[in-house]
């Protein structure tokens, strides 16, 4: 079936970036993959209108968002946060990559979840404030409200700064 | 953007590749959705099996007297029997965990499966499936039950 290799081939291409979205998000690679996998599941079962649009990526976001948010109840969300602090992470050697990507999960992690979701969308996928707020669903406002207070929050995380000042040197 | 926000874009797009890549069939045999009947030899046997095999089901769930909620199999489509040799085909079993009740049962009956609900008490919201039995990924007949704990959300 054409629709059938369509969807793979759009699975294999994006699957990995939306890995890598839904880590940002969800701050582990197990509930990344099931975020995604759950959210190209829905998006299959829709695939023959969603092909017809320009950019299935941009649905799929849209899915992942709001599976993600419908998720906030659940326990492993929330178990997420009290673990591993700063402290150890800047311990470690910060101009590793591998410490930098635990520093920058660790400060995303302890964001409310929908500024971490507007973070993720306006500085890791390079989304407009307009197309953030559409893959919401929410206002153009709510989005600079909450970048505002997601930025002031990472801003005044010092093993963050570190982090990506030693990156950018 | 400042340097803060250019840094930080940085750091955010050097995330490392996913340990395991998505595998896009699992998605697509385990969610078949509606399809044709395959076979345009003898669509009218395949529509007489899919009645008796119903009215079978029916009579079995009736005079099972079980106060689980159960469905009846299969939709309207009949391409999950062979028509030609009567023995039952395979399929994957979707993952519906994390799914709510009504979706996980749209899954399940498009992939020709049927379902038996118990509500467990969970810190999920009402009415989403918190686990399955047998698990995603498993080769079972078509027809066959799966049992789904679904949140009362307390």
């Amino acid at each position: 079936l054409g629709d059938e290799e369509e969807f793979s081939t759009f699975v294999r291409s994006s699957s990995g970036e939306l890995q890598r979205m839904a880590v940002l998000l969800t701050g582990d690679w197990s509930a990344a993959q099931d975020l995604v996998q759950v959210a190209l599941t829905k998006s299959w079962r829709r695939w023959a209108s969603i092909r017809r649009q320009d950019a299935p990526e941009v649905y799929v976001r849209r899915v992942m968002m709001s599976t993600l948010l419908g998720w906030r109840k659940r326990r492993w969300v929330h178990e997420i946060s009290a673990g591993d602090l700063p402290d150890e992470a800047t311990g470690a050697d910060p101009s590793s990559s591998v410490a930098q990507h635990e520093v920058v999960l660790g400060a995303l992690r302890r964001l409310p979840e929908r500024q971490r979701a507007v973070v993720v969308l306006r500085y890791f996928v390079d989304l407009s404030e307009q197309a953030t707020a559409e893959t919401l669903g929410c206002s153009v406002g709510t989005v600079k409200s909450h970048a505002f207070r997601a930025l002031s929050a990472l801003r005044s995380n010092p093993a963050l700064r570190a982090a990506i000042i030693e990156e950018s040197k | 953007m400042d340097d803060f926000e250019r840094g930080l874009s940085t750091a955010l797009k050097s995330t490392p590749p996913p340990p395991v890549e998505i595998d896009p069939a699992r998605i697509v045999r385990g969610t078949a959705r509606r399809h044709p009947v395959r076979n345009f030899v003898a669509p009218v046997l395949a529509a007489a099996l899919v009645a008796a095999v119903t009215v079978a089901v029916v009579l079995a769930a009736h005079s099972g007297g079980s106060n689980s909620p159960t469905n009846v199999p299969g939709g309207p489509s009949g391409a999950s029997h062979s028509a030609a040799t009567g023995s039952p085909a395979r399929v994957v079993v979707p993952l519906v965990v994390r799914l709510h009740l009504a979706e996980a049962r749209h899954v399940l009956d498009q992939s020709h499966l049927r379902w038996t609900v118990t509500r467990v008490s969970t810190p999920e919201s009402k009415g989403v499936v918190v686990a399955q039995g047998p698990r995603a990924g498993a080769h079972v007949v078509a027809g066959s039950t799966v049992s789904l704990r679904v949140s009362r959300g307390t």
